[in-house]
This record gives structure tokens, C-alpha cells and sequence, in this order.
């Protein structure tokens, strides 16, 4: 039998408290008169010599109830055998994350986060498993399971360390929720992919977990049970770190000058410095401006103009301890001037002819101009191939249709709008067929589009719920074609009485759209409509011609090159900010360094600034309790020696089998019925004592 | 005198008529007193006196009728008379006893039997019995009837609360004006000091003074068994006393006050008798007249036949 508490076993001194006063044990009861108490003193009360044999009894009664009461508390159990449940051939499975962000580009973090993941591989036991992942954005696995298996257990550290000395920080922004997430789910497949019992599960984070950190996709996420997460903090010694980004949009419209940009500059929170300087990195002839920002704020600063004949590309700033957020690029959008043609002679301020809507659907923004050409212009200027997209709705010559059909050819868009059934010639014409049946539908009520292909890229802006209403849009008249009768034609929209409203069909690269119906007030309600500004854009958008993008990008961001049309797969060569030439056709994404891209293409040259995500230049540190409160379930850190576990499974194992015996109620059940007897039996006694005087 | 004869006091006790305990006390007493060889002993001769018939022939001196050819009778003490008073105390501590009597009790029967001796012997017999103030009052006369009235006083149960003496003495000293004999009955449980000045009190007033000094057997012996709570009968106070411990502390304090008590009633010239209630009533009779005979020895040395005290 063994006790589970043996220090209650002291209060069975208490013993010897029944035993004194048996011993000291004075009547306090019994009174006798007396006279006069003048000669009399108190006497102490002391151990008389004559002890009441008969009372020996009770006291050895009174004794076995403290032992008992001392034993109950000391909770006393049979010991079984203690079987280990753990088999000592287990290790745990460990998954080392490293951060690559562009934050650990300062000063010593790469070197330190390196050697701290070295000595995380080297402490691990040969039991144990590990698998190390670098992330940033994306994740990428450095040294695998069965890589790890594979290896000696003394050579893995300096495995690792070769595959390390070949990496380095990118310029990306830290998703450590990302990089959590997936190493759970590695530790979970691998588990079930060895069908292992209660192992220990680690994470370890290499990090300067800066806040800066995406930590967004923590929210949701269940952890498994068993999963501890460390995280191993690499801090710079200086960390003072301040951050310049280029204001590259502006609220209040007006244009943004490359030459006068501003700049945002922003100082981390832990810094031990507060004035900076920004200047031109092209030329150091201007005095750099002078920055003042307290720690953890940002100020936006005006960058001086650069003179006349010099090109500047990137604004360095100055002051702080880490570089490499430390330059901002700057390029200007370009402004695409896109030509319309319209083969028509129709009065710009005539507001019954339909030019006059299209002349006020493309207004000027600030990445892109349309000039509308008209009449002959628009037809002289079929022959070169600047403009992408034609619009007819009169009847045209045949040499016209020719010249338009072989510039159709070229890859572009022509948008037909058949104002009366005379125009189907140019239909038919451009179709390559000899005649096309149609007919002027009947007019006593008017017509809406009750079909839509919204599948099509051009309703595909429309799709939403919200704006796939066409209902409103009424058409007085409309032309009826047989769809059918027009070859590898495709009915985008239909009216509510099955005519096709607007067909498509294929010229060899290019495209030609057939609106049954013209859009000036007399024919419909379409040029007064919302919806007919965004249809006259996403026609422009199918017709190939370049997308305006935006002047500022970030890295990993996909660079959009071309618009949606299938048709259009002009090459373009791209020229990285280290010299690297590429070719990309409609989106380039491999934009991972910051810098100025040039993209070089038949017809234009652009280039694209990109810089490093803002978010990458917050580099004070995260708070640990940010991942407490996302429940992240944290190590705690316990000091414990394998011994010392031991002991504590040991312990736990004996309180498991003292719950299931539970002898201390039985313990305690004998104190109270002893205690009965005894009471029983004093006052049986007392009483004889007293009958006894009483007789005397 | 032989033992057999005493009453003893418990039997004695046992009579519940106060009157009848003190004449058999008396009767017994003068039975043994004719039958001692120390006849004549307690009692003093004080004078002659001339035969006239009809004297008893008991008290005729016959040395003298040998040497004078005449007949004398022998007056002894008794025969003066004197006036007695009786002071009992009957306060709270004297209602204590081990026995199935308390001293009060026997103190009141000592105080009966002393006045009907007296009585008979012809004496003016007067009481007080008092306990934190005069209780009972009886002056002292000798009519017929005055004896009942004395054992009717005598008879009424102590009722004492506490003790004092002051008031009491204050009383005897206003009231006693002409000398006489004080018999003080008491346990005298009381600060010496006090005591000192009482006594002195009562012999600066010119008065003979008897002290009966009676305490319980156990207050002589203290043979208490077990050690309990001791009550103090007068003030409630109590104190845990293991006999066995205490015994020889409280025997060596009584016996000091005892001695203190006994010498300064020397200094004063008080009889001082001591003794446990236990003992026969004749005995402390006895004690009374030899204190008596004392008295008139030096009283006669002094005097002569100076004649009787009025």
C-alpha cells in the first residue's frame, strides 16, 4: 500500500494531544464547598501519577481515530504494477517554418534565423522527425520527410545547412497564417500517413515576426489537438527602420506628377530615430528633403521637382538602419490613346444620330484617351492598324466593306448596328455569304432583351445579379435576322420575342458584333441607359485594345498585358529591374523584385514601377499574445527534464488509481463509527461514576 | 474522663430540640463531673460560709470543723454571680461543615449548652448572634423563662451572607456597659489583622473574653480526595485545588493564623480554646470553666474575699 499525499501522515502527531489530557485530565465538573478560601492557592494542573486504568480504553479509541482521519487524508492506495504506456521508440514529429520575407533582409536576421534553425535541427533527438518549409508569400519546402529519413541523423544539420546556404531572403511579404495553417495540415497527413498514436507535434517558426504579418487566415482555423506552436524571434540589433512609398493615386483627381511625386514615409514603432532625408537616387544635384517622423507614424513628404532632362526612376531614403524598403520606384502611366473609327458622317452635336452617344460614352480619364475618327478619316485610317475597334451604322461602298473586312481580318472588332434592313448587305458582305434575309420587325410595342449570354465576356460585367437587369432598356425597332442564317454565329442577346438582338461571329483573328438595333433615342433606350457605357467599354476591352493599368505595382502582383480577348496574343518582352529579358504574352507575374519593368511590345513601350508591399515595412514586433488571442496553441514553456516527466506520469498514474480505489472513504467511515462507540462508551462510564458518587 | 461517657456530637446532633441537647450535655457533664476524682476541680472556692440546716452536707469543709469545730460551707465560684454574654457567629463561612451538621449548628448547641449551665448555676445569660450584622439580641437576665427565649434565638437557623464583625462588636461594646463575661464562638475565618483590632477592642472595654475557636474537621485536616473546583461558601469564587498538592501549603496558613490568633489573645489576656466540631460538647464545657476558675484565681489573688461581683 502506498500513500498518494504521505505528509498528512504528520498529523497523526496529534496523537499525543488525547494522550495528555487522559494524562492532565482534571474533573472540572466535580465542585466541593469550602469555608474560606484564604489559605488555599491554585493549583496548576499536572500529570497525576494515578492514571484511570478503566479510561485506557477510550484513549487508545480516541487515538485510533486520529490515525485513521490522518491516514484517510493521506489517501492511501495499493499499488499496481506501472506499465508505460509510451513506448520510448516514439519521437515527435517537429516542422520547422523559416521566414524568407523581404523584412529579413536586415542586417544580421538571415544569419541568425539560419543558425537558429541549424540548432533547432541539431537538438533534435535521432527519434524524432522534421521537415523544414522557408516561407513568404508561398511556401516552399527546403527539406522534406523522407529527405530527412533518408539522412544520418549527424549529417542532417549540415544538410540543411547546405540547402540554406543557397537561399535568401525574397522581397515578398510574410502570410505566416499561411505557412501555420499548411504546416499543421503536413503534420496532420503525416500522422495519418503513419497511423502513430499521441506523439508530440511541434511547429517552430523562424521569424522576426514582425507586425507586418499576416495573420488574417488564423481565424478561422480549428487546430488540431496535440499541436504545439513555437515561435523563435529573430531580432535585429538595430532596429530602426523607416520606409518611403510612392503616392501614386490621388483622391482628388488631377494627375500625378512623376517629376513632383510625393512620397509617404513611415517610421516603425520601435525606432530609435526620427529624422530622415529622401532624394533623387538619378542625380544627386537636388538637396534631399528632409523628413521629421516620430516612431510608429508616417508623414507624406513632397519630393523636389527633378530638373529638366533628367530622368528619374526611384527616391531613396536615408537615415534609418535597414535598406531594403528603403527605395521607392516611380513610372509614369502612360496614356493610352485608343482610336475609335466610326465609318459614318454623322454630325457630332446632332443628338438624334448615334455618334453623338458614342462621342459622350468614351470620355477622357486619366489613363486613357479615345479619339473618335469619322467619315473618311475613319476610313483612310483602315489601312494602318492603329485602332482596334469600328463602328458602322450606315451602308458602305463595297470597297469600303473590303477594306473593312480585311481589317477585321487583322484582328480586331467591328460593331454593326443595323439602323435599316439596307445594311445587311455589309452583313452579308462581311460574312462572305451571298444574302441574309431581313426583315423590319413589327412595332406596335416595343422590345427589351429577354435573353443574355452572360457567359460571354462581354456580359460578363453583368452577370451580377445587381446589374443583369436589361428590362428597363426599351426598343422601339429593331431588325429580324435569322441567326441560323449567318454561319458560326453566336446570339449574345435575344429579345423577348426570340429575335436576335446582338449576334457575333468570327472574321478569321478578328470579330464582328451585329446589333440589331441602333441606340439613338429614335431606334431605343440603349444610349440612355446605364448599361450602355460599360457594353460600349467591355466591346473595347474584346476588341484587343491594351488595358490601362494602374501606374503602381507590388511584388507578386500579376501585371495585366493585354485585355480579355482571346484573339489578341501579341507578345511582349519584358525587361526585369536586374537586366533579364522575358517574353510574355496577355499577364506577366513574375514580378518578384521591386524595380522598373519595361514592356516592350510591337506597338508600345510601358513601363511598370513595382515596389515592396507597405505592408512588409511595418517591422515592429508582434506581440505574442496576438496568436493567443487567434488560439494558436502556444508551447508552454516548461523547463522539464526527461526525469522529471517521469515522475509526473508516475504521479498521474498514481492519483488515476487512488480515484478508482477511493479507501479513504472506508478510512473515514471506521473514524465515525469508532468515534460513536467512544462517545457510547464515555457516557456509559460517566454515568456508572456518577450512580457510584451518588450511592456513596 | 472516661470516653464512654461523652455524647458524641453527631448523636447529639441528632436532637432536634435545642433546649433538651444542652440539658443532656449539662446533666451528662455534672453525672461525670460527681463521679471524677477531679471533683471540685473546675470549680474555685472563693469564700466560707457560716451552716445553717438545711445546706448540703457535700460542701461542709471538714478540715475546718476538725480545726474549728465549726460548721463552714465552701462557696465556690458558681455561686457568684455574673453576668455572661454569648456571641455566635453565624455568617456564611460557619454554615460549612463535612459533617451532617455545620459549625453554625454546633456553635449554636455550645452556645445553648453554655447558657442553660449558666442558667442553672444562676448567671445572667445574654446572646447575640450575628452575621454581617446583629442577628439575634438577647440581653442578659435571669428571670424565669429567659432561658426559652435564649434557646428560641438560639434555635433559628443561620442565615448569614458574608462576615463581619465590626457591626457586631460595635453593638456588644454600646450595649455591654457593665463588665462581664464574652464568649466569642467563631471560626474566626477572618484577616488577622482584623481580628487583632476587634479583640483589642473588646478587651480595652474592660471585659473577660472567652473564644471558642471552632473549625470543621476538615478545615483542620484538609482530607479532601480528589482535586476539583473549590467553591468559597461565602464569596462563590472558585479556585481548582488538588488536595495532595495544596494539603501542606494550607495546613502551614492555618496553623500560622492559628498561632498569630492564639498570640495575640495571650498579649490580650483572652482564653483561648481551639477545637474541632467533632468533639464532645462536655469537653468544651469543661474548657469553660477552667477558663472561669482561671479567671477567678486571679481575680480572688487580687481581690481576697473581697465579696461578690455585682
Amino acid at each position: 500500500m502506498s500513500l498518494l499525499f504521505p505528509l498528512f501522515m504528520l498529523g497523526a502527531a496529534a496523537l499525543v494531544l488525547p494522550v495528555i489530557f487522559h494524562l492532565i485530565r482534571r474533573s472540572t465538573r466535580e465542585k466541593t464547598q469550602f469555608s474560606s478560601l484564604m489559605f488555599l492557592l491554585q493549583s496548576p494542573p499536572r500529570i497525576t501519577r494515578r492514571s484511570r486504568l478503566e479510561n485506557i480504553f477510550l484513549l487508545l479509541l480516541r487515538c485510533a481515530v486520529i490515525c485513521l482521519l490522518a491516514l484517510a487524508f493521506a489517501r492511501p492506495f495499493f499499488q499496481k504494477a506501472f506499465s508505460d504506456p509510451r513506448p520510448s521508440t516514439e519521437g515527435k514529429t517537429v516542422v520547422v517554418l523559416l521566414d524568407t520575407s523581404a523584412s529579413m533582409r536586415r542586417e544580421n536576421l538571415w544569419a541568425d534565423a539560419k543558425k537558429r534553425a541549424q540548432a533547432i535541427i541539431a537538438s533534435l533527438s535521432p527519434l524524432d522527425r522534421a521537415t523544414v518549409l522557408a516561407f513568404d508569400q508561398t511556401i516552399r519546402p527546403l527539406l522534406t520527410f523522407e529527405e530527412w529519413e533518408q539522412t544520418e541523423p549527424a549529417a542532417r544539420s549540415s544538410a540543411l545547412g547546405q540547402r540554406l546556404n543557397s537561399l535568401s531572403p525574397n522581397w515578398t511579404a510574410t502570410y505566416l497564417d499561411q505557412a501555420l495553417i499548411r504546416a499543421a495540415e503536413i503534420l496532420d497527413e503525416s500522422q495519418r500517413a503513419r497511423g502513430a498514436g499521441e506523439e508530440l507535434r511541434q511547429i517552430i517558426a523562424v521569424t522576426d515576426f514582425q507586425a507586418g504579418s499576416r495573420l488574417s487566415q488564423l481565424q478561422d482555423y480549428t487546430w488540431p489537438r496535440d499541436v504545439q506552436v513555437r515561435v523563435e524571434t529573430v531580432k535585429p540589433k538595430r532596429p530602426t527602420n523607416a520606409s518611403v512609398q510612392w503616392i501614386s493615386e490621388r483622391d482628388e483627381g488631377g494627375a500625378v506628377s512623376v517629376t513632383r511625386p510625393r512620397v509617404r514615409v513611415s517610421n516603425s514603432p520601435d525606432s530609435g530615430k526620427e529624422r530622415f532625408q529622401v532624394l533623387w537616387k538619378a542625380t544627386s544635384a537636388i538637396t534631399p528633403v528632409q523628413a521629421y517622423v516620430p516612431p510608429g507614424q508616417n508623414r507624406i513628404v513632397q519630393v523636389p521637382t527633378l530638373p529638366e532632362g533628367v530622368a528619374g526612376h526611384s527616391l531613396v531614403l536615408t537615415g534609418d538602419d535597414a535598406e531594403f524598403d528603403n527605395e521607392a520606384f516611380i513610372a509614369q502611366a502612360a496614356v493610352l490613346n485608343e482610336k475609335i473609327l466610326y465609318l459614318a458622317n454623322d454630325p457630332e452635336t446632332d443628338s438624334t444620330r448615334p455618334l453623338y452617344y458614342l462621342k459622350r460614352a468614351f470620355q477622357d480619364t486619366r489613363r486613357q484617351k479615345v479619339v473618335i475618327e469619322t467619315g473618311a478619316a475613319a476610313l483612310a485610317s483602315l489601312s494602318n492598324s492603329d485602332a482596334h475597334f469600328a463602328v458602322v451604322t450606315t451602308n458602305l461602298p463595297p470597297d469600303a466593306i473590303a477594306r473593312l473586312r480585311q481589317w477585321i481580318n487583322g484582328g480586331r472588332l467591328a460593331l454593326i448596328a443595323l439602323h435599316n434592313t439596307n445594311m445587311i448587305a455589309v452583313v452579308a458582305e462581311l460574312a462572305g455569304i451571298a444574302s441574309l434575309p431581313c426583315t423590319e420587325a413589327e412595332a406596335d410595342t416595343y422590345s427589351m432583351f429577354g435573353q443574355i449570354d452572360f457567359q460571354h465576356p462581354l456580359f460578363a460585367a453583368f452577370a451580377d445579379p445587381r446589374y443583369s437587369d436589361f428590362t428597363k432598356i426599351h426598343f422601339w425597332k429593331h431588325r429580324r435576322i435569322a441567326a441560323e442564317a449567318l454561319p458560326n454565329s453566336r446570339v449574345l442577346a435575344r429579345f423577348d420575342n426570340g429575335d436576335p438582338g446582338l449576334l457575333e461571329f468570327a472574321l478569321a483573328k478578328g470579330k464582328v458584333l451585329v446589333l440589331t438595333a441602333g441606340w439613338h433615342p429614335a431606334e431605343s433606350q440603349l444610349a440612355l441607359s446605364s448599361k450602355f457605357v460599360p457594353l460600349l467599354y467591355s466591346m473595347l476591352d474584346l476588341s484587343g485594345a491594351p488595358v490601362p493599368r494602374s501606374a503602381q505595382y507590388f511584388v507578386l502582383d500579376t501585371i495585366e498585358l493585354s485585355s480579355a480577348g482571346e484573339q489578341n496574343n501579341a507578345s511582349w518582352t519584358v525587361r526585369k529591374p536586374d537586366s533579364t529579358t522575358l517574353v510574355a504574352s496577355n499577364s506577366f507575374s513574375d514580378t518578384e523584385m521591386p524595380g522598373i519593368y519595361t514592356f516592350t511590345s510591337l506597338q508600345a513601350t510601358q513601363k511598370v514601377a513595382v515596389n515592396l508591399a507597405p505592408v512588409e515595412s511595418r517591422t515592429g514586433l508582434l506581440p505574442i499574445e496576438e496568436l493567443q488571442r487567434l488560439q494558436v496553441p502556444l508551447e508552454i514553456k516548461s523547463v522539464r527534464t526527461a526525469a522529471q516527466v517521469e515522475q509526473q506520469r508516475r504521479r498521474l498514474h498514481a492519483t488515476e488509481m487512488e480515484n478508482q480505489q477511493k479507501l479513504w472513504r472506508w478510512l473515514i467511515v471506521a473514524a465515525v463509527v469508532i468515534l460513536v462507540v467512544e462517545t457510547w462508551l464515555a457516557a456509559s462510564l460517566t454515568r456508572r461514576s456518577t450512580v457510584q458518587a451518588s450511592q456513596a | 474522663m472516661a470516653a464512654d461517657v461523652l455524647i458524641e456530637p453527631k448523636a447529639l446532633m441528632a436532637i432536634r430540640d435545642l433546649e433538651f441537647r444542652a440539658r443532656v450535655v449539662v446533666e451528662g457533664f455534672w453525672k461525670g463531673l460527681h463521679r471524677s476524682p477531679y471533683h471540685g476541680f473546675s470549680v474555685e472556692f472563693s469564700e466560707y460560709r457560716a451552716y445553717t440546716p438545711g445546706d448540703d452536707p457535700r460542701y461542709v469543709d471538714w478540715q475546718v470543723f476538725a480545726r474549728s469545730d465549726r460548721y463552714f460551707i465552701k462557696k465556690f465560684e458558681e455561686e457568684t454571680n455574673l453576668r455572661c454574654y454569648l456571641l455566635s457567629d453565624n455568617s456564611r463561612s460557619m454554615q460549612f461543615g463535612s459533617l451532617s451538621y455545620n459549625k453554625a449548628e454546633y456553635a449554636n448547641t455550645l452556645a445553648a449548652t453554655l447558657a442553660y449551665f449558666l442558667h442553672l448555676q444562676g448567671d445572667a445569660v445574654g446572646l447575640l448572634t450575628f452575621d454581617q450584622d446583629v442577628r439575634e439580641y438577647v440581653p442578659a437576665r435571669y428571670r424565669p423563662g429567659h432561658l426559652r427565649h435564649l434557646m428560641f434565638a438560639l434555635q433559628k437557623p443561620a442565615q448569614g451572607t458574608a462576615t463581619n464583625l465590626t457591626p457586631p462588636l460595635k453593638r456588644i461594646l454600646e450595649i455591654v456597659k457593665k463588665r462581664g463575661l464574652l464568649v466569642f464562638i467563631s471560626d474566626l475565618l477572618a484577616p488577622t489583622e482584623a481580628l487583632d483590632k476587634y479583640l483589642a477592642i473588646l478587651c480595652a472595654s474592660g471585659h473577660e473574653v472567652i473564644i471558642f475557636h471552632v473549625l470543621d474537621p476538615a478545615e483542620l485536616t484538609f482530607n479532601f480526595g480528589q482535586a476539583s473546583l473549590f467553591e468559597d461558601i461565602e464569596s462563590g469564587r472558585h479556585i481548582y485545588i488538588d488536595p495532595a498538592v495544596a494539603r501542606r501549603q494550607y495546613l502551614e496558613k492555618l496553623d500560622a493564623h492559628c498561632k498569630a490568633i492564639e498570640s495575640s489573645c495571650k498579649k490580650l489576656g483572652i482564653t483561648y480554646y481551639r477545637f474541632a466540631t467533632d468533639r464532645p460538647l462536655e469537653l468544651a464545657l469543661f474548657d469553660f470553666l477552667l477558663a472561669s476558675s482561671y479567671r477567678q484565681k486571679r481575680i480572688s489573688r487580687s481581690r481576697g474575699y473581697a465579696g461578690s461581683l455585682a
